[in-house]
C-alpha cells in the first residue's frame, strides 16, 4: 500500500484539503512558509518579536479567509500580500505612537535629525557586520520602498508578483525600487568602500 | 521619436541579451587595485564636452533599468549605455555601485525562525475559528479536478479517503445536509401520497386504484437496486403499496377538506423551513 504525504501535495491541494476541513493540511501549509513570512516581517519591522506575532496573524488571517483564495494564484504570493498589509498597519500604529515621527522625515525625503541611534554604519563594517549595515538601511528606509526591496532582493519575488502582492502597478513598483536603491547607494556607500578596503 | 541613443549608432554592438558589457573596456568591481587601473584608462579616453554631460544625464537616468537587465531597455540602447559607461568613469562608478548595492542586498541571508509557529498558529485557529471548514458551499470534487500524472492520483486517493473516512465527509459533498434531505423526501411523499390517494388525483391521472397500487409497486422494485438505504426505500413503498385501500378509507372518512388542510400546512411548513435554510446560509457566507 503506498503512502501519501501531504508534503508532496502542491499548495492549491492542500488548501483545497483545508478547505474540506482537514486542518493537517493548512499546517502543512504553515510549515512550508512560515520562514518566508517570518523574514518578511522581519526586515518590515526589524525585531524577532514583533515578526512571530505576525506571523501568526498572517496565517490566522489567511485561514479565515481561505475560501475566497483563488487557486490558480500563488498561495505565497497571497500570503505575502496579507503580511505586508499587517506590517503596514503595525508600522503605521508605531508612528501613531511615537512622538516625533521619524518615519514621515523620511516619507518625505529629510533624513532624520538622529539617525545615529544605531550604531554608525562605519563602526559596524569595521566589524564585518556588513549584513547587519544593511540591515540597518533597509529599516531606515520609508516603508513603501522597504516593501518592495525586501521582496525583491531579500524574497527573491519578481517586479511582477511583488505588483500582485502590493496592487501596484508594475511602474510603480519599479519606480519605488529604483529610489529605494538609489537611497541605499547613498546611506551604504562607506561601509562599501570599507568593505572593499578590507578585502 | 527621436531615439536618445543615435549618437552612439556607430558603437552599436549585438551583444544579444545585454547581460555583461564588455570586460575589456569596463572598470573593474574587484579590487581597488583594478579599479585604479580602470580609472586611468577612463580617464585617458574621457571626452571632455558638453555633448557629453547631456548623455551622462540621460545615461543616469537609466542606470537602474539598466542594472535590473529586466528587457527595459533595448539591447541596442543598453549598447550604447555600456559604451559610454567604458569612457565616463562618473557614470561607469555610479553603474558599479548600483551593482554592488545590488549584489550585497541579493546576498543577504534568509534569517532563521527563532520559533515553530505551526502549534501555536493551528491552536489558535482551533479556537478562535475552528468550525469554518468545511464550508457546505465548496463541493471538494477533487476528482475532476486538472492535475495529471502520479501526483494527481495520490491527491485524487488521499481526497477521497479524506472524504469518505467519515459522515460528514460524505454530507459535505452535497450541499444540502441529510436531515434536510430527509425532509425534502418525506414531503415529496407525502405530497405524492395525498395525490395519488385522493379521488381529485386519480381522476385527473386517470388511474384506478390498483394503477396506484402497481405505480408504488414498481417503484419499490426499482429503489430495491439503490445501494445502502435502496432495500429499506422498497421495504416503505411495499408497505405503502399495501396500504392504499386504507389510505382510501382514511381520505373517504376525513374528508376531502381535512386532506387539503393537512396538504396546505404540509407546504407551508415546506417554506419556512427553506427560508430559514436561506438566511443560515446567508449567514455564514456574510
Amino acid at each position: 500500500m503506498r503512502t501519501v504525504t501531504l508534503v508532496e501535495q502542491s499548495d492549491a491541494e492542500l488548501v483545497r484539503h483545508t478547505l474540506c476541513g482537514d486542518k493537517s493540511a493548512y499546517n502543512t501549509l504553515v510549515l512550508r512558509y512560515q520562514r518566508q513570512v517570518y523574514n518578511l516581517a522581519y526586515r518590515m519591522l526589524g525585531n524577532a518579536e514583533d515578526s512571530g506575532d505576525l506571523v501568526q496573524d498572517t496565517f490566522i488571517r489567511a485561514y479565515g479567509a481561505l475560501a475566497s483564495f483563488r487557486q490558480d494564484a500563488s498561495f505565497l504570493t497571497w500570503l505575502y500580500k496579507i503580511a505586508s498589509n499587517l506590517c503596514i498597519d503595525q508600522l503605521r500604529s508605531r508612528k501613531t505612537r511615537s512622538a516625533l515621527s521619524l518615519d514621515s522625515e523620511r516619507e518625505e525625503g529629510r533624513e532624520p535629525a538622529n539617525e545615529n541611534r544605531c550604531n554608525a554604519p562605519e563602526d559596524m563594517a569595521v566589524r564585518g557586520a556588513v549584513q547587519e549595515v544593511v540591515h540597518h538601511a533597509i529599516q531606515n528606509l520609508p516603508e513603501r520602498y522597504r516593501q518592495v526591496v525586501v521582496m525583491r532582493h531579500l524574497q527573491d519575488m519578481s517586479v511582477e508578483e511583488i505588483a500582485t502582492a502590493l496592487d501596484l502597478p508594475t511602474g510603480t513598483v519599479k519606480t519605488h525600487l529604483f529610489r529605494a536603491r538609489e537611497m541605499l547607494r547613498g546611506r551604504l556607500r562607506p561601509a562599501l568602500e570599507m568593505e572593499a578596503d578590507g578585502k | 521619436m527621436e531615439n536618445r541613443f543615435e549618437k552612439q549608432e556607430e558603437e552599436k554592438q549585438d551583444w544579444g541579451a545585454y547581460v555583461k558589457p564588455p570586460q575589456t573596456s569596463r572598470p573593474s568591481q574587484e579590487s581597488e587595485a583594478s579599479a585604479q587601473s580602470s580609472g586611468e584608462q577612463l580617464q585617458r579616453f574621457e571626452p571632455r564636452s558638453e555633448t557629453s554631460s547631456a548623455l551622462c544625464d540621460i545615461v543616469r537616468e537609466h542606470l537602474h533599468a539598466l542594472v535590473e537587465n529586466d528587457g527595459a531597455i533595448r539591447p541596442e540602447q543598453a549598447a550604447a549605455m555600456f559604451a559610454h559607461l567604458t569612457i565616463c568613469r562618473d557614470c561607469a562608478r555610479e553603474f558599479d555601485e548600483l551593482n554592488r548595492i545590488v549584489s550585497v542586498l541579493n546576498s543577504m541571508p534568509l534569517s532563521p525562525l527563532p520559533h515553530d509557529y505551526s502549534g501555536l498558529i493551528m491552536l489558535r485557529i482551533e479556537r478562535e475559528m475552528g468550525g469554518l471548514y468545511p464550508l457546505m458551499d465548496i463541493p471538494p470534487n477533487l476528482a475532476t479536478s486538472s492535475w495529471t500524472g502520479e501526483a494527481a492520483q495520490q491527491t485524487s486517493q488521499s481526497a477521497t479517503q479524506l472524504n469518505n473516512r467519515s459522515l460528514a465527509g460524505i454530507l459535505s459533498q452535497t450541499a444540502l445536509p441529510l436531515w434536510s434531505r430527509v425532509v425534502m423526501l418525506g414531503a415529496f411523499f407525502a405530497t405524492l401520497l395525498l395525490f395519488l390517494t385522493s379521488a381529485w388525483g386519480r381522476a385527473t391521472l386517470d388511474a384506478t386504484l390498483s394503477t396506484v397500487q402497481d405505480w408504488l409497486h414498481q417503484i419499490a422494485q426499482a429503489t430495491a437496486e439503490i445501494p445502502l438505504l435502496g432495500a429499506i426505500t422498497a421495504e416503505a413503498f411495499n408497505a405503502l403499496s399495501q396500504s392504499v385501500h386504507l389510505l382510501e378509507e382514511t381520505y373517504l372518512h376525513i374528508g376531502a377538506n381535512a386532506m387539503r388542510g393537512v396538504f396546505l400546512d404540509t407546504a407551508i411548513a415546506m417554506g419556512v423551513y427553506f427560508i430559514y435554510q436561506g438566511r443560515q446560509k446567508a449567514k455564514r457566507a456574510g
